[in-house]
């Protein structure tokens, strides 16, 4: 054991000032900062663009009453919009930047209900400004001025309030459900660590196949051997690239935390990752469970290949493995405890992946944490048994890739 | 039973349809320096990495202390035909970190590490990197490297090869001075003129099999044609039994047939002759290795 955690910090200390690591890390908080910042300091001019171009710099939208019923306009809709007497009227006003957006309504519009719409260009701005929704609201309230009581004209204004009831699978307790902006920040927030995650697994793991392939070329791997067995080589390094991940992880939690707390202070929200502490704990659990996977393989690839370039191709073969679950990450996300998703959840290459991906979306069943968590932890050591034997075989092959026979030889003597 | 650093009974070992090992037994003893010789593809490098754990028997017994291999790795350094270091790495991280992975703590690792930076003559060399060191600096710490933990068996494949004759002399050195400290040492070497001059017992290989093996003098004495070398001032005008075959001054060469050299000293002694040298004759090691090899003349 102690050779492992030679073996380990070596690994490790070789491996954290590898400036491909250091930049991958700090980039991740770094781009939070940023963000962050502008967020701060320059969301203001920026949000104001956005508001621009979203309500066409605020101006009215022009109404040519040919109908009859739309002027004059409420009192409501004075400050959004604005009677002309013609359609030239209102063409001239367009054209002088007093309005963007014009709606005639023809004298027919009952029957046919037909409102055609003028405007000066096609920004989001002048879209939104004659939306249906918008659009409906006006003429409905215009339609019906007098027709019906107070009470009824404002249901039919606003004739509805979802509220929506979220029950919990475990408890079957209900609580308020998140409106649709805090929705979309929780689920793309995990949705898009989870993909680091992936990608630190890979990098860790990346770093794992990269360390055997060059003991290998340097030939180093001999003397290795006559000192360590493959198996504590194989756990040594998978322990020391391991903690380097788990490194790369950590700071990136801290530093979301960090720009969490900056973010209540500077805007008044919190992320929304920071409401889900269990997610922690899974993202560790997960992580572990990734990257043992993967590391074994990589382990391997880096054995097998003769050269750098033909494990990095082995590796992307096997990465094709993790990456499963983010060819269905559409489906994934609007269903996140279909069937297929939750096989993929018990198959041991694909189920850290897949739970990282699900976890964030909603809240998986209690079993499929179980399933995938035991399934994983089990293969684990099959597979780290299995994976020493070839990666010691392969360790010493040198000028040829040892064939599929070879392999399997190997593996049934494990 | 007596327990020997190494002890080989049967071994085989094939790859595919090749026997590299074919049936070997040898042993060797504690504080020896025992030659492992024999051509290119004999299987001695085979035979080292199953001493070493890196390769799996397919039948036979190997023990190194009596021990399975993978049990006693820290009592045993070696230096691979294959050279490699990690060329990023420093000279003296190199050594601390070798010597840990053989488990030894961080303090004596650091400590043994000077040793033998001071040993091979590259203390000044400490701070660099491997990569920077000449092929022949590269080779001393390679040395190094397998001393560092300091073995009681050290196993040496091809120490020699692509060395100037400066530093085959420092690692000659150096052998010599382990083997007086009581390391065993298991050298494959195919320089004869070293081995000659270095090893105890030797063993040579050809096709995965033991052809030749024993005490190297004793080899050379079979294989010395038979003579006896001798001093004297004197005349001598007949020695029964054997034939004169070489003379220069007070230097005689007699081809003693089927005699032991000890009755043809006797005979000498009886007869009063003076003598200030009486050498059994011996042939070169190089000229065994080739007849052996070539000729399949095997006195194993």
């Amino acid at each position: 054991m102690r050779k492992v955690w030679v073996i380990a910090a070596d690994e490790y200390k070789t491996n954290i000032r590898r400036t491909g690591f250091i930049v991958m890390t700090l980039i991740v908080p770094l781009i939070g900062l940023i963000a962050l910042l502008i967020s701060a300091f320059v969301g203001g001019k920026v949000g104001q663009f956005f508001t621009d171009q979203m309500e066409g710099q605020a101006r009215p939208v022009g109404v040519v009453d040919e109908y009859g019923a739309f002027t004059p306009i409420l009192a409501d809709y004075v400050a959004e919009y604005k009677a002309y007497a013609s359609e030239d009227a209102a063409r001239v006003a367009i054209l002088s930047k007093e309005i963007n957006t014009a709606m005639v309504i023809p004298s027919d519009y009952l029957e046919r209900g037909v409102i055609r719409v003028l405007s000066s260009d096609s920004t989001l701005g002048t879209l939104d400004a004659v939306s249906e929704e918008r659009t409906r609201g006006f003429l409905t309230a215009h339609l019906l001025r007098g027709q019906v009581d107070d009470k009824l004209y404002s249901r039919l204004q606003n004739p509805m309030k979802l509220e929506r009831v979220e029950l919990s699978q475990a408890t079957g307790a209900s609580g308020r459900a998140q409106s649709v902006g805090e929705t979309v920040s929780s689920v793309l927030i995990p949705y898009f660590l989870g993909i680091l995650l992936v990608m630190s697994i890979f990098t860790s793991s990346g770093y794992l196949m990269q360390s055997v392939t060059e003991e290998k070329s340097n030939r180093v791997i001999e003397i290795v051997l006559s000192s360590v067995s493959a198996h504590t080589l194989l756990a040594g390094k998978i322990m020391g690239m391991g903690a380097l991940g788990l490194t790369q992880i950590l700071v990136w939690l801290a530093s979301a935390t960090a720009l969490s707390l900056g973010s209540k202070q500077l805007t008044g929200v919190a992320l929304p990752i920071m409401n889900q502490p269990m997610l922690y704990v899974f993202i560790v659990i997960y992580f572990l469970l990734g990257y043992m996977i993967y590391a074994v393989l990589m382990g391997i690839a880096g054995s097998l290949g003769t050269t750098q370039q033909e494990s990095q191709q082995i590796s992307s073969l096997l990465s094709l493995l993790a990456a499963v679950p983010f060819f269905f990450a559409s489906f994934v996300i609007q269903n996140p405890n279909a069937g297929v998703v939750r096989v993929l959840s018990y198959i041991p290459f694909t189920s850290p992946t897949m739970m990282l991906l699900r976890i964030p979306l909603g809240q998986p069943p209690v079993i499929d944490y179980v399933v995938s968590i035991l399934v994983t932890a089990l293969c684990i050591p099959l597979l780290l048994k299995a994976g020493a034997k070839v990666f010691r075989m392969g360790l010493l092959v040198y000028g040829k890739r040892p064939s599929m026979a070879v392999i399997w030889k190997a593996i049934k003597e494990s | 039973m007596e327990v020997h650093p190494v002890t080989i009974k049967e071994l085989v070992k094939n790859y595919a349809d090749i026997c590299a090992v074919d049936h070997l037994s040898l042993d060797v003893y504690e504080g020896e320096i025992f030659g492992l010789l024999g051509p290119n593809g004999a299987g001695k490098t085979t035979t080292i990495r199953i001493m070493m754990d890196i390769f799996r028997a397919d039948a036979g017994v190997v023990e190194i202390f009596g021990k399975q291999p993978g049990q006693v790795r820290e009592l045993v350094g070696y230096l691979p035909e294959e050279r490699g270091l990690y060329p990023k790495r420093k000279v003296m991280d190199t050594l601390v970190y070798m010597a840990q992975l053989k488990g030894v703590d961080l303090n004596t690792a650091q400590a043994s590490a000077q040793d033998w930076l001071e040993r091979t003559e590259l203390r000044e060399w400490a701070a660099h990197r491997v990569q920077d060191l000449s092929r022949g600096m590269q080779q001393r710490l390679q040395f190094a490297v397998a001393c560092v933990h300091k073995p009681r068996l050290l196993v040496l494949d091809e120490p020699f090869q692509g060395l100037d004759p400066v530093n085959v002399e420092a690692i000659r050195v150096l052998m010599r001075s382990l083997r007086d400290e009581g390391t065993t040492i298991v050298l494959s070497a195919h320089e004869m003129n070293r081995v000659e001059e270095l090893c105890d017992r030797i063993a040579i290989v050809n096709h995965g099999k033991l052809v030749l093996y024993g005490n190297l003098r004793d080899i050379q004495t079979r294989y010395g044609s038979n003579t006896v070398r001798l001093r004297t001032p004197v005349e001598i005008v007949e020695i029964p039994g054997s034939a004169l075959k070489e003379r220069r001054n007070h230097d005689w060469v007699f081809d003693i047939g089927p005699h032991n050299p000890q009755e043809v000293l006797h005979i000498l002694v009886e007869h009063g002759i003076p003598l200030e040298l009486f050498e059994v004759g011996t042939a070169p090691l190089e000229q065994i290795f080739i007849d052996v090899v070539t000729k399949g003349q095997a006195h194993a």
